[in-house]
């Protein structure tokens, strides 16, 4: 109904007409405002891409002096070996380093891999309602504890305890022929091995947050299509939830492999940092790139000895790099690891 | 329809039922052990720690720097301690506005390719090895202006600035829309609208975020051995100069054949220990009632 | 295909009954020609409108029909979505508002929205969250804060129930409550013109009953339009309908009939316009 007749006069009206709207573009404030978050996101950019270039900056000179490819096919990582006018043989050898990242990572994924889809699915789809959190929370907090702490465990804690196990395999395993080769002793603690399963355990929280998130998506309405066709828990597991994750429990252990890969304190303290070349048991001491790194980093006074740090480091950046995309490229979004 | 009908069928159905149900329940132990040797180990290393460093760990360790000589019982970790909070401190001081301009710029400036780029590699960046930024941070600074405090920080602010933007990313995307809608309405511009009313409203969920970040930079050891090198000599306040942090000294001291060096490590694992973990439980409880008042 | 009717609407209004001599066309606001796009979807068509000064003009339609849109263009909020799209004028004050030269803030700081879902920011006080827009144009003084906050809440019949508790968080409000907040919030800046778009769709009938009383009042200060899905609501706070439509699902939604609320419910020139308020169809 529209007011009576009267009520258009005697009312306070603040204004009649609008004020003059204002000229001019957006502010100058809120353009450099756009511009300087714009700045910020791309610093990742930036510093991914100078990383890659200043490395291979510093490598530059140890690959120039011994060329590329040698560091590959050199057998021999001896700093001793290094004078500055003799560029053959390369005494700057990498590849018992990739060789070492590749042994203790697989050795660690084996392990974590089906540890931490088991823990997932546990934590999805087995523990009661009111354990899933607490469970879940606990199985993150292995990711919280630093890597010195867990080296340093590794070192008292771990080595006595699995050193009865490990004695048994190499009397055992190690004397069968051929294979027995990876297997052999004598174990001093340090070793590949013992790298390795420090690595499953860091990396498994990382593999099992992925893992979480990849099962808790599983549409409701499947779980229940196996149930109604009298389907038992561990069935339904299989039928339901585990097919359609193939690829997320791929990127999730792809994750952990990068980390793996990168892991460098906790395996230095226990792979005994035996340099010179590949040892062939897996109980036996070893080195890998990140190990390299950190050990010989701050003491590296041959010549060329720097810079051929630097070639390791360019390389594991690399291998980190290819590995981390992959993974993300599977794995999109939905974790806070 | 009654069993009597199925007769030997139904017999052959339950058995097979039974011994699918014995099976469910072998596959479902085995998944239950994985998660018991998880928390079991988690357990193990934390009481490990615990019992080791309980015996050296008191307020002297808190408050006073190693003996000169490394074999010698007593003293502590004070200038590891302070190293720690400097380094970490300063960290923080470059990660979390270029972490938060980053976020800000992926959910409210973002279109397209670029920014789709940006957020990829900024995942990509969370598992790049730590020995090498601070490889990295050696090349680009440390030969320039020497070791110092200051140069591990730079590299921790690489290590926590990925984590810093992808949680306040996440937390600015729970901004409901209608708060944007009515803040540009009043005829506000973006940059107010960010700052006045997404930015407070997410607040929480980013301290959580940065207090997680803090938790995993005071851990890191690998890239401040190139930057920070450490010092255990006496207690450094200038990150321009060498500095040590808790983590290098747990690190140095468990390597060296001293048993009492070792002590004073355990002493400062459980030190760091604690700190980290009081800083995620605080982080992921407070992160929790922010989820469920946004809920 | 019905026609748009671009009634200058005071002076066609066909009832002729106790509606007063209404304010010039110029004072309020006037729509030429709009046609707005999202991306490739054509959502309004061709809209000539002119909303009195002083008055409440509602639109009504069924759901779809683009009259949320229509009003989103009148203070630009059409186009913070990427890929939306407008064309034609809005002339508010003498200016269009779509000149290339002005500001869409300034726009927005003139004209004021209410939403369908009452919107306060919940980090603040329900005290920051009237005088939130007074502070982002920075036109007033400390001083004069609390008096402006005071007036708006009054003015939006909610200074009885939060005077005692100004600084308590805004969302400790019921929900109707709330809404009349940001009504406070939006009147704060003092704007020529109002837009509400459903303001009372989520609120119970009595929230939506002191609403209502609200817009009556501040009527005579403010323009007002408002969008509404409630025919009884139109009829009962506005003196101007205007009724929107779309013909087959896809084309874009038009403005069918325009004129004073009696006549269009009492006796709707068009025959779409008459099934619609006859509830024969929408």
């Amino acid at each position: 109904m529209p007011p009576p007749a009267g009520v258009s006069g005697g009312i306070t009206a603040t204004r009649t007409l609008p004020l003059p709207l204002k000229r001019g573009r957006p502010r100058v404030a809120d353009r450099v405002f756009g511009s300087g978050v714009a700045i910020a996101g791309a610093i990742v950019l930036v510093v991914i891409g100078a990383m890659i270039i200043f490395l291979v900056l510093e490598g530059l000179p140890a690959m120039q002096h011994y060329g590329f490819f040698s560091f590959i096919t050199a057998s021999r990582w001896a700093p001793s070996d290094a004078f500055p006018n003799v560029s053959h043989p390369n005494p700057y050898g990498i590849l018992q380093f990739i060789y070492g990242t590749m042994l203790t990572s697989i050795i660690g994924m084996l392990i974590a891999v089906p540890l931490a889809v088991g823990a997932a699915l546990v934590i999805t789809d087995v523990a009661p309602q009111r354990v899933k959190g607490p469970l879940s929370a606990l199985v993150d907090l292995l990711a919280a504890v630093p890597s010195v702490v867990y080296g340093f465990w590794g070192i008292f804690a771990l080595i006595p305890a699995i050193k009865p196990v490990v004695d048994f395999l190499t009397t055992t395993l190690g004397t069968v022929p051929v294979i027995g080769i990876a297997f052999q002793g004598p174990f001093f603690g340090v070793s590949y091995f013992t790298a390795g399963l420090v690595l499953a355990i860091m990396v498994l929280p990382i593999i099992a947050a992925v893992c979480r998130e990849v099962f808790r998506s599983t549409p409701r309405n499947e779980k229940e299509a196996a149930l109604a066709l009298g389907a038992t828990r561990w069935e339904t597991i299989r039928i339901a939830v585990l097919p359609r994750s193939r690829s997320g429990i791929v990127g999730a252990a792809l994750l952990g492999l990068g980390r793996a890969l990168g892991e460098t304190i906790a395996v230095t303290m226990v792979i005994g940092n035996a340099v010179l070349h590949i040892n062939p048991s897996i109980f036996s001491q070893g080195a890998t790139m990140s190990s390299v790194i950190a050990n010989e980093f701050t003491e590296a006074t041959e010549p060329f000895h720097l810079s051929a740090l630097f070639v390791v480091g360019f390389w594991l950046l690399i291998v980190a790099l290819i590995v981390n995309i992959l993974a993300r490229l599977i794995v999109r979004r939905g974790v806070a690891l | 329809m009654s069993q009597l009908a199925l007769g030997a069928p139904g017999l052959r159905k339950r058995q097979s039922l039974r011994r699918r149900r014995g099976k469910s329940v072998v596959m479902v132990g085995l998944l239950v052990a994985a998660v018991v040797v998880a928390v079991g180990v988690l357990a193990w290393v934390l009481i490990y720690v615990a019992i080791q460093g309980a015996g050296a760990l008191n307020l002297n360790f808190l408050t006073h720097n190693p003996p000169g000589n490394p074999g010698a019982a007593g003293g502590g970790f004070f200038n590891g301690i302070v190293g720690s909070l400097i380094i970490v401190g300063l960290a923080t001081a470059i990660a979390i506005p270029l972490g938060i301009g980053a976020a800000i710029y992926l959910v409210e400036y973002g279109r397209g390719r670029f920014s789709a780029t940006i957020r990829f590699f900024n995942d990509v960046l969370i598992g790049i090895p730590t020995i090498v930024t601070g490889a990295f941070i050696y090349a680009i600074w440390v030969t320039r202006f020497g070791f110092s405090g200051f140069a591990g920080s730079l590299a921790l602010s690489i290590v926590m600035l990925p984590l810093v933007t992808r949680t306040t990313e996440e937390m600015l995307r729970l901004v409901p829309n209608e708060l944007r809608e009515g803040s540009l309405a009043l005829g506000a511009t973006r940059s107010q609208t960010v700052m006045r009313v997404c930015l407070p409203t997410a607040l929480p969920g980013i301290i959580t975020g940065v207090m997680l970040a803090v938790a995993r930079a005071m851990g890191e050891t690998a890239p401040l051995l190139l930057t920070a090198l450490g010092n255990d000599l006496f207690t450094q306040y200038n990150p321009t100069q060498r500095m040590s942090t808790l983590s290098l000294q747990i690190f140095d001291n468990a390597v060296t054949g001293f048993q009492e060096g070792q002590a004073r490590a355990w002493a400062g694992a459980l030190t760091l220990i604690v700190i980290v973990l009081v800083f995620t439980f605080v982080a992921r409880f407070f992160g929790r009632r922010v989820r469920t008042a946004n809920a | 295909m019905p026609d748009v009717a671009t009634e200058s609407a005071p002076a066609q209004a066909s009832m002729g009954d106790a509606d007063p001599s209404a304010p010039a066309a110029d004072e309020g606001l006037t729509v030429e020609k709009l046609n707005a796009w999202f991306g490739t979807h054509h959502v309004i068509a061709d809209v000539d409108l002119v909303a009195p000064a002083h008055r409440v003009t509602a639109l009504i339609g069924p759901s779809g029909c683009g009259k949320s849109t229509l009003l989103r263009c009148v203070n630009r909020m059409h186009e913070i979505v990427p890929g939306a799209r407008v064309e034609g004028r809005v002339m508010f004050g003498g200016q269009n508002v779509y000149d290339p030269d002005i500001d869409a803030g300034s726009v927005r700081s003139e004209i004021g929205m209410v939403f369908q879902r009452p919107n306060p920011f919940p980090t603040k006080s329900i005290f920051e969250n009237a005088i939130i827009g007074v502070r982002l144009a920075k036109s007033a003084g400390a001083r004069k804060l609390d008096d402006i906050a005071e007036s708006a809440l009054r003015r939006a019949q909610l200074w009885d129930e939060v005077k005692d508790r100004l600084h308590k968080p805004a969302v400790s409000l019921s929900g109707g409550q709330q809404q009349r907040l940001c009504i406070a919030r939006a009147i704060a800046v003092d704007p020529a013109l109002l837009l509400m778009d459903e303001p009372c769709s989520a609120l119970d009938p009595i929230a939506t009953f002191k609403i209502e009383e609200l817009i009556r009042e501040i009527a005579d200060q403010y323009s007002v339009i408002i969008v509404t899905h409630n025919m009884q609501q139109a009829t009962r706070v506005s003196q101007y309908t205007g009724f929107m439509t779309i013909e087959n699902a896809g084309d874009p939604g038009r403005l069918v009939e325009f004129g004073a609320t009696d006549q269009i419910f009492g006796a709707p020139a068009k025959p779409a316009t008459e099934a619609y308020v006859s509830g024969r169809v929408g």
